[in-house]
């Protein structure tokens, strides 16, 4: 598996960018993570959990009606909406919290945007009886109700931010002067973004998106994918569907960034595509900015990829080409959700459904013996609002 | 100091701040320096008060480049950045006001604080060639490591511009040691956890940071975050060559209105009184 150096870069990415004041616990998650990373029964106790708590492996399924739909490759799901919490998310939360027990952790901060990572977190503490706060935009809390709710429930603290825009990107920042003020208490972060090691840790955590593809797709189809396609917010389940077939040279991979209202309109998130390198939250990646350093707000529909930064190790990708990233409207991700509904059976995330809308464009360019897996990396009941208000679903409508 | 450190050439606005906080402390006397954001809450209204804060009898000034997401911040210095830049307000208006002030007081030191990103967005070379041109003497960027400090203290020093570092009370003794072979200016003690806010006292936290600073290196430690009061001010004048007013100024307590120039000055002037009192009793308590 590629690697960041020993002071975290990737390339001139990542790093650590923090105040002295986290530093130390910065370096001691590090010296913790390398301890644990080294432990067969580390992993072997997260394995268990997967496997247990969470069910996996999640299934690996063929999207017939989809294929026959699109015409081209053959389209297979990665079912990570069928993870416990309905989210690719408590892959990553599991081990954190996991880490956290073993560096003898009582309390832990979260950031959340759509409120998976929220819930994961949640789940996860109420796991193994850690307390838990998590920081989520006054916007987010509006239009993530569900998930609001579902923490509580869990004996999480919900903390409503309303600075700056009150969206994901401000939840991380008062998430950070959280863990200023506590620096005891361990920071579950939500993607493979931040200070090193959590760019690195996230996606090993995640991981196992990836090797279980390797494993199912060999089992379907007797030979690796041809493409890998997964949205990209800070970029955690794509990270873990790419990051174990980085070696393999004739699996291509696609990252789906969010464009919102479109590129040209301003109204996006799709730092990769069209920002400039920055720092934000820790690391030194691609970030949507002003020519004079400011951090643009970014837009979305979907809460979870409404982020203005991704991680740093996505940054080393698009520059060395091994990933190639692209961009889903509003609109069309909403298309996608349609098409899911109406020919699998499966509600998608808005964030999954970007994945799908760009497989489906990608799969027509295929011929029919190509194969495709696409990262379904959760499940969309929480975006029913919105799909209401979007005028999905109505009786008798094309939709 | 304790076991001696070999500490790197400091550049020239790095001297130019150590200078006039001895001033000080060569009387026996403690350094003021007050942070106000730049072109918070207008630029009119800020060139208002960094004038008040020259007169009230800053030793060095602090001038902060507002910016989008202050990690290091409490709500007190989130808003005044946000109203600086909801006022047009951001990099070219703070090296204007930076320049302005220095027009009229060429000999006051000023310290910029920004966060990196405005750093590094125009290149390093050609945001310290900016900020040398404006009359900066030195940097803080809070959100910059000192594992990542090398490019930058490079780009700085070349332009004659210090890189002044951090300590922290989570800062341990390996880390100190590093800090003191690259401090210069002064070190800013982080006098307790958590973001910028104001407080009736200074941290106990405080004097643990200092004496970890002072077994390390020579160079005047200033102590920041949470001086809130003339008690507070006081407090840290006990303890450390200067003393940082950030919060306080731009939100006085509550029920004395917004706060202008005027409120600033007074506030400064109350802090300055309580610091020479504080001292003066150390020395014939001595």
């Amino acid at each position: 598996m590629p690697q960041a150096d020993a002071t975290g870069h990737f390339g001139p990415y990542g790093g650590r960018y923090v105040p002295e004041t986290l530093m130390p616990a910065v370096l001691a998650l590090e010296a913790a993570y390398r301890e644990a990373a080294a432990d067969p029964a580390f992993w072997g106790e997260l394995e268990e959990l997967g496997r247990t708590y969470v069910g996996r492996p999640t299934p690996l399924t063929e999207a017939r009606r989809l294929t026959a739909f699109t015409g081209g490759a053959r389209i297979f799901l990665k079912r990570e909406d069928l993870c416990h919490t309905g989210a690719h998310k408590v892959n990553n939360t599991l081990g954190q919290v996991l880490l956290a027990r073993r560096m003898g952790k009582r309390r832990v901060l979260a950031e959340t945007g759509a409120g998976q990572h929220g819930v994961a977190t949640a789940t996860a503490a109420a796991l193994f009886g850690l307390e838990c706060t998590v920081y989520m935009g006054a916007e987010d809390i509006a239009r993530q109700a569900l998930n609001v709710y579902r923490m509580r429930l869990l004996g999480a603290r919900v903390v409503a931010v309303e600075s700056g825009s009150g969206t994901l990107k401000d939840a991380t920042n008062e998430a950070l002067r959280a863990w200023t003020a506590d620096p005891d208490a361990f920071y579950v972060i939500g993607s493979v973004v931040g200070p090193h090691p959590y760019p690195t840790m996230v996606r090993d955590f995640q991981s196992v998106i990836g090797r279980e593809v390797r494993t199912q797709a060999l089992a379907a189809t007797g030979r690796l994918p041809d493409l890998l396609v997964a949205a990209v917010g800070g970029g955690s389940n794509a990270a873990g569907l790419f990051s174990p077939f980085e070696g393999d040279d004739g699996v291509r991979m696609l990252g789906v960034e969010a464009a919102g209202e479109g590129v040209e309109s301003g109204r996006h998130a799709a730092s990769l595509s069209a920002g400039e390198p920055g720092v934000l939250h820790g690391a030194l990646s691609y970030l949507l900015q002003t020519p004079d350093g400011q951090v643009r707000v970014a837009h979305s529909i979907s809460a979870g990829l409404d982020y203005p930064g991704v991680g740093p190790e996505h940054a080393y990708w698009r520059d060395s080409g091994r990933v190639t990233y692209t961009v889903v409207r509003d609109d069309e991700a909403l298309e996608a959700v349609a098409w899911l509904c109406r020919l699998e059976g499966i509600l998608p995330a808005l964030e999954s459904a970007h994945a799908v809308y760009a497989a489906v464009r990608a799969a027509r360019d295929m011929a029919p013996d190509e194969t495709i897996v696409v990262s379904l990396s959760g499940r969309g009941d929480k975006d029913v609002e919105t799909l209401r208000a979007r005028g999905l679903g109505q009786q008798g409508g094309e939709r | 100091m304790g076991e001696a450190h070999v500490r790197a050439p400091s550049a020239a606005g790095a001297r130019r701040v150590e200078a006039a906080i001895r001033r000080r402390t060569a009387r026996g006397e403690r350094a003021l320096v007050p942070f106000l954001t730049a072109g918070d809450p207008s630029e009119g209204e800020s060139l208002e008060r960094l004038r008040a804060c020259a007169d009230a009898g800053a030793d060095v000034l602090e001038v902060g480049l507002p910016f989008s997401d202050p990690v290091a911040d409490g709500p007190t210095l989130q808003a005044a950045a946000f109203r600086a830049l909801a006022a047009g307000g951001g990099t070219e208006t703070t090296f204007r006001l930076v320049s302005r002030l220095k027009a009229e007081r060429p000999d006051l030191p000023v310290v910029l604080l920004t966060y990196l990103n405005p750093v590094l967005r125009p290149g390093l070379e050609a945001f310290m060639a900016r900020a040398a041109g404006a009359g900066v003497d030195a940097l803080l960027v809070p959100d910059l490591s000192l594992e990542e400090s090398d490019p930058v203290r490079r780009a700085a020093h070349a332009a004659e511009l210090g890189l002044l570092p951090f300590a922290a009370p989570t800062t341990g003794p390996g880390r100190l040691a590093r800090l003191a072979e690259v401090a210069e200016g002064f070190v800013y003690c982080v006098a307790r956890l958590g973001v910028t806010g104001a407080n009736e006292e200074v941290a106990e936290s405080a004097a643990a940071v200092v004496r970890g600073v002072r077994g390390v290196t020579d160079v005047p430690c200033a102590i920041g975050f949470g001086i809130g009061t003339p008690q507070a001010a006081a407090g840290a004048a006990r303890l450390a060559d200067a003393v940082i007013v950030g919060s306080a100024l731009a939100a006085p307590a509550a029920g004395d209105g917004p706060p202008d120039a005027r409120s600033i000055a007074d506030l400064l002037g109350a802090m300055r009184r309580a610091m020479d009192e504080r001292t003066r009793a150390g020395q014939e308590g001595s």
